[in-house]
This record gives structure tokens, C-alpha cells and sequence, in this order.
């Protein structure tokens, strides 16, 4: 069933509540939009919604009630993409989402589902804020069974150069694949949860490393090793953005030719 | 007595070692007044500065492929096995004072030599000034271009970081797939299977012993030549063959080539303090089933690398051997490369039955055969060269690496000649506008100057008979 199916029948049952109608529809058709383009997604949530959303706030929405059961609703919006158990889904194709089982915040839960970083929808007209706590809090303690804490970075250093720098470049700052024509993501600004997930599910082309070839110690040196090249240290300048060679090059070849106009000048008696 | 400071020590020196008369003529030496005879010189202060602080370098750097545990100051490789080269590498880029400075001009240095000695000879081409008698200075430079070509790749092997194996790696099988004598050239150049344990103090006796010996005997025959052949001259009024026209060594040329010594060695430490070159802790040491995209050569072999990405798959079979499709471009291109700079000036001599000593140069559109192949071979080495980055292009721009390369595929064919004959037409164009505009003037007499002894700024010209003996 297509997700906008379940968004349709939840407007229904909600008899279009005259504080909230405008908000809705508003929601509704930015959410049946964002399934089809992602640049469209992102024009209307500024033109159109963003004062919507800036003149009501989430506090008026507060329902009374019996709360919110966060596993019903992750089934019912999140488990399409992210698989029942949060295990994500691998497949090439654009609604596939990482695997959750290492998210143990509330908070980065929540924003991701204000937001909706990537190709996932933003969930802000769909679902209250109590709503999206629940979901979240399901989310942190019944689905996130990988413990991040106790990795060593240097030992993931070595694990991450012959498991993940094959395809995300030593720098974690993604790779170009032959013959595929897939590059490979760059891994800055990915959060902790996000990678470990990543490692254990592998989304789209990656493989997925389960804990017979990674153990969790493992997995955790690794992601602690990346939160480490994210920001590598760069004693030495500017990094150049961390291209390599090909950088360097280009930067020697522009001084060269400071030099050659040096040269000129310096014929020239200093003039001009 | 001479009144200048140093005068007695000079006069000291002159009744020992009779440098006066000498010293005289050096001083008053001309040198013709162009921005473009200072190129070389970016490349000889830069090789300078190699010299320099490859000393230092070599004071702290290690060879060996003793396997060590890094316990230095850079925390995410706390505890990491690695060979004691690249733990000596670390030691020095991050204990050492100023030792990651100094590391990084001497990799700056290097790129920006190779870079000036291309454009010094892109000059030397497309001014045709490689004509007799200057041939020799030619080979020596090509020679010197292929040492610096050497020097680089061992320079950036022996760091002992992934880049470096990955580097070797190829190096390995490039010489590999040389037909019949293959297995024997690795086993004499990097002792067999990469990394053997013989690679690296190999590359490094190579690195700082033989390669700047051969490159520095070479570089003082080419100074030495050019000295004795004098410069040649831009066409210009009052220049001719036998004469060249420009200041003398001292004060005026003097002057301005310090000057550009201190603006290379000025640009270089900035580059060394501001700019961040193989910052080997994030490559991490060589390990051997480690490997990572985006690994590319320094930028000279940047057009190798692009053939190799650029070649098809194809395996030549003759009779009992294999010629692998490496071998093509990664071998038989640069060979085919430098034997066309090799034998350039003689082959054209040939083909225009020049047998004249030439000193006054041709500008790009007064030979327009000469810039239409100088430009279309530079296109075709920057199609290569484009395609050895093609990766980082990828990953930069968010394209497919496929779809780059079948563009690249079809601009190496392309582009050349396109390039070729539009210089061509343009060179052509130009040149007669420049008829058409400056009609042919009847032979001016040309009054030979003998070069005087006086040391002032002014210009001056000296008589330079190549028929007879030129005497310093």
C-alpha cells in the first residue's frame, strides 16, 4: 500500500478539525509531493509552509487523550523504509532507509523526522509532537540493540582502511567506483547511529558487515575511528578539502604560474 | 690598494688563484632582457631548496621495513603496527620541530620543480631555440626532466603510506608486464614481490645519492653550455645571429635573478606553512589488502596514470608471450613520449635541411607547424592527465565515473587535432597580419660591438661568432 494511502485515511478519521485544516492540507500535499521530487519537496516547504508552520506552533496541538503508542506509529509511517525491527532497508532504490538499531537519542530521532534529512519526508504535518516522541522514544528503547561505547580509534583505523576506505577513500570523504559509475557517500556529518547502521545493514550497493565478519567491539572502534577523520587533523594548512594529489597539483601548477607573472614583473624593473 | 670593502681579500685571492681576468668577463657576461630565460631558474632554485631540506629530511627518515608500534603523538594510530620508515615519517611530520614544515616544502619544491621544467621547456619548443647549436642542452634537459621524473616517484614511495604501496604497487606491475625482461627489471628495481624488504633502502640510496648526483652534473653541463653558447635572442632590432643583445651578469642580471631565488624559496614555505601536502596519518601505513580510491600519483604522473585509466582491456598475445594492456600505456607511451623529445631538433633539421646556427628565436606564429604539434601533444598529455583525476572529478562534481571517461575516451582522439588546426589557422592568421603590417625592410647593416668593459646597467650587446671560436 502507498504510504500517502495512510496519510489519506488519517486526515479522514480526523474530520478535518477547523484549528488544524490548514495545516493538514498543507502537510498532505507536501507530503504526497515530496514522494516524487525531492527539489519540488524542498520549494514548497519554503514558499508555502514555512509560514504555516511559523504561525501555529506544535504546542496548541497538544491532544488530550490516552498517549501516543509509538510502535503503532513507527509501523505505520517509519517501518516501510526502515524495516519492522529498524533494521533498514538495502535495495537500489530511492525508498530505502537505514537501519535505526543503533540510534540512542531521542532528540536526533525526533529532528530527523522534523526535518527529514536526504530522501526521507519531513513528518512535521503528519504526526503531533507527542506523536513523534513516541515514536522516537519506541524507537531508542525497543529497537536500538547496538551499543556504541567501548571502541578503541586506532584499531578502527586499521579495520576501517581494509572494511570501508576500499570504496570511502582513506579521508572518509567518498570514492569515485569503476565501472559501476556509483560514487561512493562521503561519510562527514554522519552521525554515529547512522554508521553503525550503515555497517550492519548496508544500504543500497554497500554490503552489509553482520556481526559474523564485525564484532560490535569492532564496529565501534570503526565508527569511533570515523567520528575521528571526520575532522581529521591538518597540522600541516589547509587540507584542500582532502582531494589528494589531484588538489596538490593543481595547487602547484597555479604557483608556477605565480611565479612565471613574478618573472614578468621582476623584468619589467618591478613596474606595473 | 682598492678602496671597495673585501678589496685586500680579493687582491689575496687574485695572487693565488689569477680570478680577475676571469671574473671580469663573468661579470660583464649578457644576458638578454626576457621575462621568459628566468623559467629555468624557478626550476634550479627549487632544486635548490630540494637539496636543502632533503638534508634535513634525511636526518630523521629511516628506511627499513621493520615492523614497529607507533606510540607518537598522534593519537588515532596509537598502537598501530606500521614499517619503521612510516614511523619515522610520523615522527618527523609530528615530534620533530618545524620537521612537518620542512617536509611539506620539500614535496612543494618538488612539484614546482617538474611544473618549471615543463614550462621552461614549453618555452625552449615553442621558441624553436632547441635549433644548432643548442641540441645538446636540449638532451641534457629532456635527460634532466626524466631524472626529475624518477626522483619524484622515489621521493613519494618511500613514505611508507598507503598512497606509497599503492604507488609501488603499480610501479610493480608496470615493470611486470615489460615483455620477456619484466620479472628481472622488478627483481633489479624494487627486489622482486613490492614491498620487499630491499624496496625502500633502495629507492632511498636512489632517492638522495645517485639520481641529485646525475641530476646535479647534468644541471652544471647545461648552465655550463648555455654559458658558453650565451642565450639566444627574442627577434628584435640590431639582433642577429651573431650578436645578443641584453644587460650584463653584474649588477643588472644579478639583481634580478636573487630576486626570483627569494620569491621561489618565498613561495614554497608559504605553500610548506599554509598548505597541507600527503598528510600521511590519514592515508595510514601500507597494508597490504588495504587500498582506497582517489589514490592518485603526484601531478607528473598524473598523464601515466590517465593513459592507463583511459586504455582498453586488451591482452596482445605473440606467439609464447603476453604483452598485458599495461604495457601500452604505461610503458610504451612514455617511451615513445620522451624518444619524440629526444629527437625533435635533429629530426627537424632534417626535414628543413637547417644546417645554420641559429640565435635569434622564432615566435609561436613565425612557426606555425611547430606550435600546431606543440600544442596538440599538450592537449593530448591534459586529456590524459584530466583522465588520471577522473575519480575525484566524479566524486567532486556528484557525476559517473563511466560517463567521464567515455568522454574522456572520445576527447583524447578528438581533441589533439582539433586543437591542432585551430593553432594552426590562428598562427597562420597572425602571420599575416604581421606581413601585411610590416612590409620587409631592406638588410640593415649590422654594426658588431665588441663588449667593452664597462659594468653599467645599459644595454649591451656582445659579439657571439658561433663560426669561429667563442671565447670566454
Amino acid at each position: 500500500m502507498p504510504r500517502f494511502v495512510l496519510v489519506e485515511e488519517r486526515l479522514k478519521s480526523r474530520h478535518f478539525d477547523q484549528e488544524i485544516t490548514v495545516r493538514r492540507v498543507c502537510g498532505y500535499l507536501s507530503f504526497k509531493l515530496s514522494l516524487h521530487a525531492t527539489s519540488v519537496r524542498s520549494i514548497l516547504r519554503v514558499l508555502l509552509l514555512v509560514p504555516f508552520a511559523s504561525g501555529f506552533g506544535f504546542g496548541h496541538d497538544a491532544e488530550a487523550g490516552p498517549p501516543p503508542n509509538g510502535q503503532a506509529i513507527f509501523l505505520r509511517n517509519c517501518a516501510k523504509c526502515h524495516g519492522e525491527k529498524g533494521e533498514g532497508i538495502s535495495a537500489v532504490v530511492t525508498i530505502a532507509g537505514p537501519n535505526l538499531q543503533a540510534e540512542h537519542d531521542t532528540g536526533s530521532a525526533m529532528t530527523a523526522m522534523e526535518t527529514g534529512p536526504s530522501h526521507m519526508p519531513s513528518f512535521v504535518y503528519v504526526l503531533s509532537v507527542p506523536e513523534m516522541r513516541a515514536a522516537a522514544d519506541y524507537v531508542v528503547n525497543q529497537l536500538a540493540v547496538i551499543s556504541l561505547t567501548g571502541g578503541d580509534p586506532s584499531e578502527g583505523g586499521t579495520l576501517f582502511r581494509v572494511y570501508c576506505a576500499t570504496c570511502h577513500q582513506t579521508s572518509a570523504r567518498g570514492g569515485a567506483l569503476a565501472f559501476t559509475g556509483i560514487n561512493a557517500p562521503a561519510l562527514t556529518g554522519k552521525s554515529a547511529a547512522i554508521i553503525a547502521g550503515a555497517v550492519r545493514s548496508g544500504p543500497g550497493p554497500m554490503p552489509a558487515f553482520p556481526p559474523s565478519i564485525l564484532t560490535d567491539k569492532q564496529l565501534n572502534s570503526i565508527v569511533d575511528y570515523v567520528e575521528v577523520i571526520q575532522q581529521p587533523p591538518s597540522p600541516g594548512g589547509s587540507p584542500l578539502n582532502w582531494y589528494g594529489p589531484v588538489a596538490e597539483g593543481f595547487a602547484a601548477w597555479v604557483s608556477v604560474f605565480a611565479l612565471v607573472v613574478i618573472t614578468g614583473w621582476i623584468e619589467r624593473g618591478g613596474k606595473g | 690598494m682598492s678602496g671597495r670593502p673585501g678589496g685586500h681579500f680579493a687582491q689575496w685571492l687574485d695572487r693565488r688563484l689569477h680570478l680577475a681576468k676571469f671574473v671580469k668577463k663573468a661579470m660583464n657576461h649578457v644576458f638578454p632582457d626576457h621575462w621568459s630565460f628566468m623559467l629555468g631558474e624557478v626550476a634550479l632554485y627549487s632544486f635548490i631548496i630540494l637539496v636543502i631540506t632533503g638534508t634535513f629530511l634525511a636526518m630523521f627518515y629511516n628506511s627499513s621495513s621493520a615492523q614497529v608500534t607507533y606510540h607518537g603523538s598522534y593519537r588515532a594510530l596509537d598502537g598501530v603496527k606500521m614499517s619503521a620508515a612510516y614511523e619515522s615519517v610520523m615522527h618527523l611530520s609530528f615530534d620533530v620541530p618545524a620537521g612537518l614544515l620542512i617536509r611539506q616544502m620539500h614535496h612543494w619544491a618538488a612539484l614546482i620543480f617538474i611544473a618549471a621544467i615543463l614550462v621552461h621547456l614549453a618555452r625552449i619548443f615553442f621558441t624553436a631555440a632547441y635549433r644548432r647549436p643548442r641540441e645538446i642542452n636540449w638532451l641534457i634537459g629532456v635527460t634532466l626532466l626524466l631524472f626529475a621524473f624518477g626522483n619524484g616517484f622515489f621521493g613519494y614511495s618511500i613514505a611508507g603510506d598507503l598512497l606509497s604501496g599503492a604507488g609501488l604497487r603499480v610501479a610493480y606491475a608496470i615493470l611486470l608486464s615489460v615483455p620477456v625482461v619484466g620479472p628481472w627489471l622488478t627483481f633489479l628495481f624494487l627486489g622482486g614481490t613490492v614491498p620487499a624488504s630491499v624496496t625502500l633502502p633502495r629507492f632511498y640510496s636512489f632517492h638522495i645519492f645517485l639520481v641529485p648526483a646525475v641530476i646535479s652534473i647534468l644541471l652544471a653541463f647545461h648552465l655550463g653550455i648555455i654559458w658558453r653558447q650565451f642565450h639566444t635572442n627574442y627577434p628584435g632590432p640590431r639582433r642577429t645571429d651573431e650578436t645578443i643583445v641584453g644587460s650584463r651578469l653584474w649588477p643588472s642580471y644579478a639583481a634580478k635573478s636573487l630576486g626570483l631565488c627569494f620569491f621561489v624559496f618565498a613561495l614554497v614555505a608559504m605553500l610548506g606553512g599554509l598548505v597541507q601536502i600527503d598528510p600521511i596519518w590519514v592515508y595510514g601505513p601500507y597494508d597490504p589488502i588495504a587500498s582506497t580510491p582517489g589514490a592518485q600519483p603526484d601531478w607528473y604522473f598524473g598523464w601515466i596514470e590517465g593513459a592507463m585509466r583511459l586504455f582498453p582491456g586488451i591482452n596482445l598475445h605473440l606467439g609464447p608471450y603476453l604483452i598485458p594492456e599495461v604495457f601500452f600505456p604505461a610503458v610504451l607511451l612514455p617511451a615513445l613520449v620522451f624518444a619524440a623529445l629526444y629527437v625533435y631538433p635533429f629530426v627537424e633539421e632534417f626535414i628543413c635541411f637547417d644546417r645554420e646556427y641559429h640565435n635569434v628565436l622564432r615566435l609561436p606564429y613565425q612557426q606555425p607547424i611547430n606550435t600546431s604539434i606543440g600544442c596538440g601533444f599538450f592537449v593530448f598529455l591534459a586529456v590524459l592527465f584530466v583522465a588520471g583525476g577522473d575519480d575525484v572529478i566524479a566524486v567532486a562534481t556528484g557525476g559517473s565515473v563511466v560517463t567521464i571517461r567515455l568522454i574522456l575516451r572520445l576527447l583524447v582522439f578528438v581533441a589533439p587535432p582539433v586543437a591542432a588546426v585551430l593553432i594552426y589557422m590562428l598562427c597562420a592568421r597572425a602571420r599575416r597580419r604581421h606581413t601585411a603590417s610590416h612590409p620587409p625592410a631592406p638588410p640593415e647593416d649590422v654594426v658588431v660591438q665588441e663588449e667593452t668593459t664597462d659594468s653599467s646597467n645599459e644595454e649591451v650587446r656582445t659579439h657571439c661568432d658561433w663560426k669561429e671560436k667563442c671565447d670566454w
